[in-house]
């Protein structure tokens, strides 16, 4: 499956991206919502994980617009961050993943069918 | 003063700064906490991961330390107690933590030092110093392009000694020129830069109590971060 990662952290991406891979997925990686927002607009991919403070859009901005594109139903969306008990207006159908409980590995085999 | 139990919880939590210290700790911890168990076992890659699990606890510890030295000061009214600090030694000290931290992005680092025939002394706060530092060239290697140049360099005036960095990163959001200036936006979800500005805000308030101030200059030919603070002259050293 085609795996989209939005995480500024430098580490923390790394370890996504390399869990996602082992996991048997292709696997893009972008560090800020700009950038994803960009990407969107050219290829929409099966499983979107993304952390909530990024620089130019947070994590619940950049679903709300990946909510105004076409043929986005089948996408899963993981937000993926240390906040994820504290963000308010989280969309419907959009997975809130602690990242201080639940680990790259353990996220990729979760969202993995 | 009241216990944390006979405090109403909305107190706590309306805090901005708390929630930001509690969102910025969490990350590197939950970084650890992931290296650790979803480590590669062999050898080699075990002692990379130490090393970085190393790195991560000492960025988390030094901005408990920060926090606590500001919190103290600012909670018991005292004003800070101001030495002569060379603002070059300093400078130099925080450049070789950055090239420990981080050998790759830390290439993209060029510094400039005040020259050896100007003092570089400024009336302040060792500590405080080393940590704007770090913070803000942390910050900006961390958030520019990978391909471009941060600068440091360090240039006085008069009055002044002062220590800039300059990247062509994407441009300083106003949440942290606010942090850097002393404002903490409260009860909002678009923070900038993908952090909660803590680290800036605190920069911001160790500037302020060695007598300083922050400048931020945010926009299309890049952006510069400029500290000044009071110059120690020659003459009132004696």
């Amino acid at each position: 499956m085609k795996v989209l990662i939005v995480e500024d952290d430098h580490n923390f991406a790394k370890m996504l991206k390399d869990s996602f891979l082992a996991a048997g997925h292709k696997v893009k990686l972008l560090f800020d919502g700009k950038q994803a927002v960009n990407f969107l607009n050219k290829s929409i991919p099966d499983i979107i994980v993304l952390d909530f403070f990024l620089p130019g859009h947070n994590g619940v901005e950049l679903v709300h617009e990946l909510k105004s594109y076409t043929d986005t139903s089948e996408v899963k969306v993981y937000l993926y961050s240390a906040h994820a008990s504290q963000i308010e207006n989280v969309p419907k159908g959009i997975i809130s993943i602690d990242k201080t409980k639940v680990t790259p590995k353990e996220l990729a085999a979760y969202a993995s069918p | 003063m009241k216990r944390v139990d006979e405090l109403q919880s909305s107190q706590l939590f309306d805090n901005a700064a708390f929630m930001a210290a509690a969102h910025d700790l969490k990350v590197p911890l939950a970084t650890i906490r992931s290296i650790v168990l979803d480590s590669d076992k062999t050898a080699a890659k075990l002692h990379e991961e130490y090393q970085k699990i190393g790195q991560l606890s000492d960025q988390a510890l030094a901005m408990v330390s920060d926090m606590l030295s500001v919190y103290k000061l600012q909670a018991s009214q005292q004003e800070l107690p101001l030495t002569p600090v060379s603002a070059n030694n300093e400078l130099r000290f925080a450049v070789n933590q950055a090239k420990l931290f981080d050998k790759l992005n830390s290439r993209r680092l060029k510094v400039e030092y005040l020259p050896k025939r100007e003092l570089s002394l400024i009336l302040g706060d060792q500590y405080f110093l080393r940590r704007c530092f770090s913070n803000l060239l942390g910050n900006s290697l961390k958030y520019s392009d990978p391909r471009t140049k941060v600068v440091a360099k360090i240039f006085a005036t008069d009055e002044y000694i002062s220590c800039q960095i300059a990247d062509n990163g994407p441009q300083i959001m106003d949440d942290d020129t606010a942090a850097l200036e002393g404002e903490l936006s409260t009860g909002s979800t678009k923070r900038s830069a993908g952090n909660s500005g803590l680290g800036l805000l605190l920069t911001g308030e160790m500037v302020r109590l060695m007598k300083g101030s922050v400048s931020v200059d945010s926009g299309n030919s890049g952006n510069f971060i400029t500290i000044d603070l009071p110059r120690v002259r020659q003459q009132a050293l004696f």
